[in-house]
């Protein structure tokens, strides 16, 4: 077996595929086969389970498979497998272990070996296949079932009532010492040899009562043997739950149940109070005596006391009948008797008697009845006076119902228990709070029963924390407060007090525990808790300053916020009076406010208020104050709320400010005139301005007035039409002035107002709307004269229009020297050659010379003309970025040749990231002009340089050209240097046209040029270019 | 040096065609002279050679300010005719106008653009730059 277990958990290491076919298809258990060797089989304890064994007997292997296979259905297996059956599923029947048989759907897989022959199969149990799985359910809850009652100390017993067959379960043996196993054989027998013979009987007729139908149970409590010899009281109960074809009961069930300490309690109870009674009585009773036979009565002494008769006295049997008050009590001494006397049957009876002095008395009588052989000899018996007790008992009665009424009528929930602690009493609130009355149950349940809770209405209380017993035990109730939470009903806090109840012996009989009702006091303690905490949440996180005092005006308390407000921290308020952060002027007053509280004219008031700050400025506050009141209506303390609106005073003063200065600028603008319209177009401001440009005083022009009055028709008119083109919408000429205003258009324009005296003169005027948050509540149009800026402005246009005339006389002469002057200089030098060329002769003669060299420099003259006149004025919005850098380089590629001839160092250290605007042809010329300057100007006696080096500085890039060469005498030629046609050295190159150029192209790119020099120490030239990001 | 047929020479200026006419005769730059004095004379000279399949000139030296028809004016209406030689066109003018000299570029028959005044050097050269196209 193990062998084969080996080998199926090595293959399913080897193989994932069986692994997996074990998770899902062996739900139920699988089992393993050997093909070669069907002797073997392994089932796996889940299969066992599925099919009802339990785990002990599989570990014990005292099953095997044939235990749970047929031999048929094995063989069927075995042959569906023979087969080669493809299909890998089948149902097989098995033997479940209730003996019933049951269906699985199971799926194979086949294990082969190298050379593909299967060598063991694998058979997984899914589900049961119909009707099977139902089944298994039920055996599953059986099986539940059981378990249970194995927890529980029950005993259960089976009996077929037809065949005799019986089963007991192990507690059933328990109960009786044994164990199952030491009884057996089980069988009816069993039964009737440990039952008590005296029971017998009475379980036969209560057994036929249950099979005819009379009872819905058979139960009794009977008598069994215990393996120790004793006696033990058995609650026996059972039901038939099935039924023979012909009606007869067939199998019956039930239990058995250990009752005797139950019964023994009672039964020994019983005769106590038996044996209590009567000798607590026969201290006190008289005898009597009948004798039938003889007619005869017989009264003890003490009979005839009870009965108020002469101790001589003799009665007859009429007689005594007579003594006993007709009706009730008359009737039922003589039923009494007469069934003694008939039947043998005893009596003990309470009856009133009237005595011989006619007094009215409760009496006891007993009555024995002497019977033999079916015949009453005599009737003897015992007569007692029990009048006192029974007027105590009535006294007792009254005091109870009047006890129980007062229980039952007050709030107050009282519980007693006994000294066993067996509850005894429940009042009428007790049995309200709790939803149900007191029921026999243990103790250990009382919590649970009557829901009984710690304060946290969660936890239940322990035994020894129940107040009743608390009391009972100890003497107090220390866990006073808990919570009743019924299982119907709604949750009460309550609070116990408890006591003892001590006899007159001085021993405790038992304890009362009385509890009152606190829910609504500690719903409302709750609220109170919640509304103080939420009052001092409120004081202590409020945005604003707040404060209680008492009526005094001491402060009480104070919050973050106020001290805040006022600069001291909150212990050095609680140290000052309220008047000594109160502004001196406003105390009095204070106080009378205080007074007018603390008389109850006022509850409550709201007004600015002003403090003093400890650094001794004024906190403008809202001072909110409302009064407590006592009961008696007066004033506890008064609750303070301070808003500091410091900002919003001094913000209020300022634009008070401002609205002064305003309001002077407006009247001190005398020569501007500003009026103000409704939106109606009324003028509602004229200010003096106004009044000084137009003539009319500011009290005509309020009397309903329109600006309309102080424009001219016409320029209306044409403005209109212009602003209904422009709006594409018609303007009615009430509009006009404030039409663009009005669609938020700015409006600037000039007019032309009348005075009142009808001169007319133009202004510029500015219309705004006014707003009140988004909304246009009128207009202001704010008129400047312009008279004067009139003039000016056609002063400038005539100066344009002249400045203009010469730019076009500058253009033509420019023309004229680009053009006609060089061509006649062309011509002229043309003419000069070809005269040379046909009189060569001429070249000696020196007025031909001097006329050659007078054309040249002509030509050359018109050249810088040219170059100056090209300079253009206006290219700013040609200018782009240029890198400095790299145009000094191609300067100075382009000059290095004669820098080298005349032994000139070039030093180039500007900074390759440097842009400047301008145009690259001027960049250049300027450039190089500088540069073949430090070369031409070089000093002889010196190693020459040029350096050039450029910062950035502003909107400029200034880029400085520095040489030692031999200098300018700038305090000669400073006025000059950039002039046309001026040079400062005999320097045979020099013309005198360069630096003209230069400045004028630097110029034209927006920069400038600066100089410093020293006469044969060298010079400096700044040049400044607009930097790119100008 | 007598490598060009005909020369034409469209100037205005008396002087500058007398000038012009010598050097190139005393270089013996070409064989025979087309003169006109303005744009429109010459169009509709050439135009009528063009008809009548006479000998087109071989190059032309156009001034660019002359009245009634200027050089621009001229270039315009001239390279909408036809040809079946190729004439080159030398721009020789008083204007160093750089705009004038980029508007020259537009143009794809005008080879030059020469400032005046011109000598036997430049006329060399010319011819030079003619003969190697």
């Amino acid at each position: 077996m193990s062998n084969l277990k080996h080998t199926l958990y090595t293959a399913i290491q080897e193989n994932e595929e069986l692994f997996n076919f074990i998770q899902d298809s062996a739900v139920n258990g699988f089992w393993f086969l050997d093909v070669t060797n069907t002797e073997e089989i392994y089932v796996n304890p889940k299969l066992y389970c599925s099919l009802g064994f339990n785990f002990e007997s599989i570990k014990s292997e005292a099953i095997s498979p044939l235990n749970i296979l047929t031999q048929e259905e094995f063989n069927k297996i075995f042959n569906f497998f023979k087969k080669d059956n493809l299909s890998t599923k089948l149902k097989i029947e098995y033997k479940h272990h209730s003996t019933n048989s049951i269906e699985f759907n199971c799926n194979t897989i086949p294990i082969k070996n190298l050379n593909n022959e299967i060598t063991h199969i694998l058979v997984g149990h899914m589900d049961c296949s119909n009707g099977s799985q139902q089944y298994l359910e039920y055996q599953q809850h059986v099986q539940r079932y059981e378990h249970i009652i194995d927890g529980t100390n029950i005993g259960t017993w089976e009996w077929n009532i037809q065949t005799g067959e019986t089963i007991f379960n192990e507690n059933w043996a328990k109960i009786l010492g044994y164990t199952l196993e030491e009884l057996q054989p089980l069988s009816t027998k069993t039964w009737e040899q440990l039952g008590h013979p005296e029971d017998h009987q009475r379980s036969s007729e209560l057994l036929e009562e249950h099979f005819q139908g009379n009872t819905d149970y058979y139960k009794i409590e009977s008598r069994f043997k215990h393996k120790n010899g004793n006696w033990i009281w058995v609650m026996d109960s059972g039901k038939v739950v099935s039924w023979t074809p012909d009606g007869k009961p067939e199998w019956m069930t039930g239990s058995h149940y250990d009752i005797t300490e139950q019964k023994e309690h009672g039964i020994l109870l019983e005769r106590y109070q038996d044996l209590l009674d009567r000798s607590n009585e026969a201290a006190i009773i008289g005898s009597w005596e009948v004798d039938l036979e003889k007619g005869e009565v017989f009264w003890s002494k003490v009979t005839k006391q009870i009965h108020e008769v002469r101790e001589d006295y003799s009665p007859l049997i009429e007689e005594a009948i007579n003594f006993y008050p007709s009706g009730k009590h008359r009737d039922t001494i003589e039923t009494c008797f007469k069934e003694a006397v008939t039947n043998g049957k005893n009596y003990d009876i309470e009856l009133e008697i009237i005595t011989a002095n006619g007094t009215l008395k409760w009496v006891r009588a007993i009555g024995i009845s002497d019977f033999k052989n079916g015949k009453c000899n005599r009737i003897y018996g015992l007569f007692q006076d029990i009048n006192k007790r029974k007027a105590d008992e009535r006294i007792n009665r009254e005091r109870q119902t009047l006890l129980e009424t007062i229980l039952n009528s007050i709030d107050v929930g009282i519980v007693s228990c006994d000294r066993e602690g067996n509850l005894s009493l429940f009042n009428k609130a007790t049995l309200d709070w709790h939803g149900i009355p007191i029921e026999t149950i243990p103790k250990n349940e009382f919590s649970d029963h009557y829901g009984l809770f710690k304060t946290d209405g969660k936890t239940p209380l322990k035994l020894e924390e129940i107040p009743l017993l608390q009391a009972l035990y100890t003497g107090e109730v220390t866990d006073k407060e808990f919570i009743i939470n019924p299982k119907v009903g709604e949750n009460r806090s309550v609070i116990a007090t408890g006591a003892q109840l001590v006899g007159e012996d001085g021993n405790v009989f038992g304890a009362v525990v009385a509890m009152q009702d606190i829910t609504n006091i500690k719903k409302t303690e709750e609220q109170l808790r919640i509304s103080e905490a939420a009052f001092r949440g409120n004081f202590e996180n409020a945005a604003i300053g707040m404060a209680i005092l008492n009526e005094r005006c001491d402060w009480l308390e104070v919050n973050d916020q106020l001290s805040a407000i006022l600069g001291y921290s909150k212990d050095e308020l609680l140290e000052l009076s309220v008047f000594q952060v109160t502004l001196k002027e406003d105390i009095t007053a204070d106080i009378a406010l205080m007074k007018e509280f603390i008389n109850g004219e006022k509850s409550f008031l709201n007004k600015e208020s002003r403090f003093l700050h400890k650094d001794g400025h004024v906190v403008y506050a809202i001072l909110s104050v409302s009064v407590v009141k006592n009961d008696d209506g007066k004033p506890l303390y008064f609750i303070s709320q301070i808003t500091d609106i410091t900002p919003r005073k001094i913000a209020a003063q300022k634009l008070q400010e401002a609205i002064a200065k305003l309001e002077a600028i407006l009247d001190s603008s005398t020569h501007v005139s500003i009026i103000g319209t409704d939106i109606n177009g009324k003028i509602t401001t004229f200010n003096k301005g106004a009044e000084n440009l137009l003539g009319y005083t500011k009290e005509e022009m309020l009397d309903n007035q329109t600006p309309s009055v102080i424009h001219l028709k016409s320029e209306i008119i044409a403005r209109r039409k212009e602003l209904s083109d422009e709006l594409k919408e018609p303007i009615e000429s009430t509009d006009v002035l404030t039409a663009m205003a009005k669609r938020g258009l700015h409006d600037t324009r000039e007019w032309t107002y009348v005075r009142k005296d009808g001169v007319q003169f133009p202004v510029q005027l500015t219309i705004t709307p006014v707003k009140d948050n988004a909304e246009i509540i009128g207009y202001l149009g704010v008129a400047a004269e312009i008279s004067e800026l009139k003039n000016v402005e056609k002063e400038i246009k005539s100066l344009l229009d002249v400045t203009k005339d010469q730019n076009e006389r500058l253009k033509n002469f420019a023309h004229i020297v680009s053009h006609n002057l060089r061509s006649h200089s062309g011509n002229f030098s043309m003419l000069l050659d070809l005269f040379l060329q046909d009189y060569p002769d001429a070249q000696e003669n020196e007025i031909m010379a001097m006329l050659k060299l007078a054309s040249e420099n002509l030509k050359e003259t018109i050249a810088h003309l040219n170059e100056v006149v090209l300079i253009n004025t206006s290219i700013d919005e040609n200018l782009h970025s240029i890198n400095l850098n790299g145009s000094v380089k191609h300067s100075i590629k382009n000059i290095a040749g004669i820098a080298n001839d005349a032994e000139v160092k070039i030093i180039n250290n500007v900074d390759p990231q440097l842009q400047i605007l301008g145009l690259p042809a001027y960049l250049d010329s300027i450039i190089l002009n500088f540069l073949t300057n430090g070369i031409k100007y070089r000093s002889e006696e010196r190693e020459s340089y040029v350096k050039l080096d450029a910062v950035k500085k502003g909107d400029f890039v200034i880029l400085s050209i520095e040489d030692n060469g031999l200098g300018i005498d700038l305090k000669k030629h400073r006025e000059k240097l950039f002039g046309m046609y001026k040079t400062f050295h005999k320097n045979k190159d020099s013309r005198g046209i360069g630096l003209f150029i230069t400045k004028n192209q630097i110029e034209s790119l927006g920069g400038k040029i600066e100089v410093e020099s020293e006469v044969d120490k060298g010079t400096t030239f700044k040049i400044y270019f607009k930097n790119e990001e100008y | 040096m007598k490598n060009i047929d005909i020369a034409c020479i469209i100037d205005d200026d008396p002087i500058f065609v007398f000038g012009a006419k010598r050097i190139m005769q005393f270089a013996d730059f070409c064989t025979a002279f087309m003169i006109f004095h303005n744009g429109e004379e010459a169009l509709n000279n050439l135009k009528s050679i063009i008809v009548a399949g006479e000998k087109l000139p071989d190059m032309i030296l156009l001034d660019l300010n002359m009245p009634i028809m200027d050089g621009w004016q001229f270039l315009d209406e001239f390279t909408k005719i036809k040809t079946e030689k190729k004439i080159t066109i030398y721009i020789i003018t008083s204007s160093i106008d750089p705009a004038d000299v980029t508007r020259s570029k537009a143009y794809q028959n005008v080879n030059n653009y020469i400032v005046k005044p011109i000598t036997m050097e430049t006329l060399k050269q010319l011819l030079h730059e003619d003969l190697s196209q």
